[in-house]
């Protein structure tokens, strides 16, 4: 059994949410700026992985769902008068809904297909943005989004609190029945339908999950950045949730990767000429020295 | 009139764009999604060398060499990256978008997030009827179909061509007769690169690129070989199919409405033969 299989080593992960919960007692802004995006990369990357993790799909349109909460949200209150905690949750549900939806006619494509499917409807959402500059506020994007809470502290927890609740969520569903037979839909489709799996209920049930936790991610972005622009529904975000999804592997790995690679980019930045040039290679170089993640399954390996 | 040269023009450019998409796809059943990214990385090059003393100024020159650098980049991309995991499609897929993404954040890095205009080959312009068209879009014309014939001819009268669609067809029997799969896709890979670059160094001028105009090369030539396949009369009729379809969505919805055909052909596809792309692969 290598280091990376031994199942103490996910105990990070609740060390560092209480790490992190004590955060704004060092009054550093930046500290608390840091670990705000920290928290939303794990919202967004773990999101994804409750769908592509046991189920070993590629999701490259998971933007959409985060961008698309986040400029629902943003566009109700800045233009529709509504409330910041009543758009936030129109928008939840809306979004939620939208991912069974999409969920339901998603769950016949496999492999290649519903990457290429995810990344499709990812760019049409893209181009739409600068289609309608009146509706979504062009390059600019939407500003002035007011914030949920009333203190940037109560921010801060709050996103802290969703993220690890997301973790959470996403640990207790992987280790539940249904995460089981997520995953042996994962292994072999064929095999586990003609075990009585009912494949298309419960990629359904995953996927919603995902997206509505995706859209949590987009939400709490836009009510704790104050706006919401094309970056958010882009394919370049896309691509790096599937990259440190993939380097992370299974278990804690997602989550690692993220905090590993946020706080990298971070110390690049500024450090380092080309820096998010430098970070793209990186996250490359880890995906191929890491085939199967940070944290590889025990039994059976990622093969798509 | 003005209708049917814009479909001829944006017909003949999918044709060229998709040719080199087309052939990885079908010798090798991968599913090269960095094609944008050669597209892009020739554009540049032509840019960069055009502008610079090195050349003389030359454009000829220029797009000779970004083709010929971009075809050795594409095969050494292909032998080092993704020939040892062309067995996991996903995967795949992956890596070759993570080659569009650094790519793109290279070419930020170097020159800025701005567009570039790429130098014509070709100035002026040809009145056909009452309407001007630029001598490089004629040049696209003549090219896409030069490209086509050159490819065929190619495929069918040389022993690289025989080798190609042997191992399209059946790896495992070529490889008992002989012919060795990597190397062929290698050299595939390497063709197919090299004509996405020379894609870019006639269509490119057309307009602006930018670090991220990997995108809508990839959209076309994907969307091309959905619709027809990865056969040469295939291609040509979808890519005028596809370039029609967007003609009159430009005419009578809007500008915008056209770039979303590409996208509509793509998820169709894959909505009604969900299947087809994937029995392609396996």
């Amino acid at each position: 059994m290598s280091f990376a299989d031994r199942r103490w080593i996910d105990l990070w992960l609740p060390l560092y949410f209480t790490g992190a919960a004590l955060v704004p007692l060092t009054g550093s802004r930046y500290a608390a700026e840091l670990f705000l995006s920290l928290n939303l990369y794990l919202i967004f990357v773990l999101s994804w992985d409750v769908f592509c993790g046991p189920l070993r799909e590629t999701n490259f349109g998971h933007s959409l769902f985060i961008g698309g909460a986040a400029y629902l949200s943003a566009g109700l209150c800045t233009r529709g008068g509504l409330g910041p905690l009543w758009s936030a949750l129109l928008a939840l549900i809306v979004i939620a809904m939208a991912g069974a939806g999409i969920g339901w006619v998603a769950a016949r494509f496999r492999g290649p297909s519903f990457a290429l499917a995810t990344m499709a409807l990812q760019l049409m959402a893209f181009q739409g943005v600068f289609l309608l500059p009146d509706v979504f506020g062009g390059e600019e994007g939407i500003v002035g989004v007011p914030p949920l809470v009333a203190s940037p502290t109560a921010a801060y927890l709050l996103v802290l609190a969703a993220a690890a609740g997301v973790a959470g969520l996403r640990a207790c569903l992987q280790g539940s029945h249904a995460g089981l037979l997520a995953r042996a839909l994962g292994d072999d489709e064929e095999l586990a339908r003609s075990c009585g799996v009912s494949a298309k209920l419960l990629k359904v049930g995953l996927f919603s999950a995902s997206v509505a936790l995706a859209g949590l991610g987009g939400v709490l972005y836009a009510h704790t950045q104050g706006q919401v622009n094309a970056e958010l529904v882009s394919g370049g975000l896309s691509v790096q949730i599937v990259l440190l999804g993939l380097v992370g592997g299974t278990r804690s790995g997602p989550a690692a990767s993220v905090v590993l690679f946020v706080f990298l980019q971070r110390a690049l930045a500024g450090a380092v000429p080309a820096a998010a040039l430098v970070y793209a290679l990186l996250l490359v170089v880890a995906l191929l020295l890491f085939p199967h993640g940070l944290m590889p399954r025990v039994a059976g390996r990622r093969t798509g | 009139m003005e209708s049917v040269i814009f479909i001829v023009v944006r017909g003949s450019s999918y044709v060229t764009i998709a040719l080199g998409f087309a052939l990885v796809f079908g010798a090798g059943r991968v599913l090269n999604l960095s094609h944008g990214a050669f597209y892009l990385l020739a554009a540049y090059l032509t840019y960069w060398m055009a502008g610079s003393d090195v050349l003389g100024g030359s454009v000829v020159l220029a797009v000779v060499l970004a083709v010929v650098l971009t075809a050795v980049v594409g095969g050494l991309t292909f032998h080092a990256l993704l020939w040892p995991i062309a067995h996991r499609p996903n995967r795949t897929m992956v890596l070759c978008l993570a080659i569009n993404f650094v790519l793109a954040e290279a070419l930020r890095a170097f020159f800025g997030t701005r567009g570039v205009l790429v130098p014509t080959l070709l100035d002026g312009a040809v009145q056909i009827g009452r309407v001007t068209v630029p001598w490089q879009q004629v040049l696209v014309v003549l090219a896409g179909a030069a490209l086509l014939l050159a490819t065929a001819f190619v495929l069918h009268h040389t022993r690289l061509g025989r080798a190609v669609r042997a191992v399209a067809q059946d790896r495992e029997a070529a490889e008992i007769l002989g012919i060795e799969a990597a190397p062929v896709l290698a050299v595939t890979f390497a063709v197919s690169a090299g004509l996405a670059g020379l894609a870019a160094c006639l269509i490119a001028p057309l307009g602006f690129v930018s670090p991220w105009g990997w995108i809508s090369p990839l959209i076309k030539s994907f969307a091309v070989v959905v619709l027809g396949g990865t056969r040469l009369q295939g291609i040509l009729m979808a890519a005028f199919l596809l370039a029609t379809a967007e003609v009159l969505a430009g005419q009578w919805i809007s500008e915008g409405a056209a770039e979303y055909v590409s996208l509509l052909v793509i998820l169709a596809v894959l909505v009604l033969r969900p299947r087809g792309i994937v029995r392609e692969l396996r």
